[in-house]
């Protein structure tokens, strides 16, 4: 989570985009965490592991203590998925630079990306991207 | 994981209390801005 705050963090900030964890910490333990981290994005408490159990994604390895098996979503606009990392092994868990270009996939779709006029060839008509166009 | 939990499909909107114990919808955080939901083993 370090290197989120100190290297992805900054950039959310000027990029428009947001963090959220989720854990089965206690809301006063995901408040010291956070501001011990200096983290400014929201930490969310499923204490209950309501959530984590409708998602079926708990970890019952240690079964006196459940916890999440470390999923990270990265999500558009509208809450799609756009991708999904399974963490379970720790390689798995996505670095720095593999959430930006996720975040850059996602914030390109905007139609604002292009700041003065979109060249060719990503001036062309598709579902998924409508850039405006100027011939 | 959930069957529905694929890319394509939209995220639940879950709903859980914050840092603060104020309880906030997973919507209420996106509003309309690409997000990274992380899902943590915690500290305990």
């Amino acid at each position: 989570m370090t290197n989120y705050v100190e290297h992805l963090q900054p950039e959310l900030i000027v990029n428009y985009c947001k963090l959220v964890i989720v854990s089965v910490d206690s809301p006063m333990l995901s408040k010291d965490i956070k501001d011990g981290l200096g983290a400014t994005f929201p930490f969310l408490s499923d204490e209950d592991k309501k959530v984590i159990t409708e998602l079926e994604i708990v970890d019952t390895t240690d079964k006196y203590h459940p916890v999440a098996i470390p999923y990270t979503f990265v999500l558009d606009r509208d809450r799609t998925i756009y991708k999904i990392y399974n963490g379970w092994w720790y390689v798995g868990r996505p670095t720095v630079e593999e959430l930006r270009m996720d975040l850059r996939a996602l914030m390109s779709r905007r139609q604002d990306w292009w700041y003065d006029k979109t060249p060719p060839p990503y001036a062309q008509k598709s579902d998924e991207l409508t850039f405006h166009m100027e011939r | 994981m959930r069957d529905d939990l694929k890319p394509g499909n939209t995220f639940p909107d879950i709903e859980l209390p914050n840092h603060d114990k104020e309880t906030v919808t997973l919507s209420s955080l996106v509003r309309g801005f690409p997000t990274v939901l992380v899902f943590s083993r915690g500290y305990f």
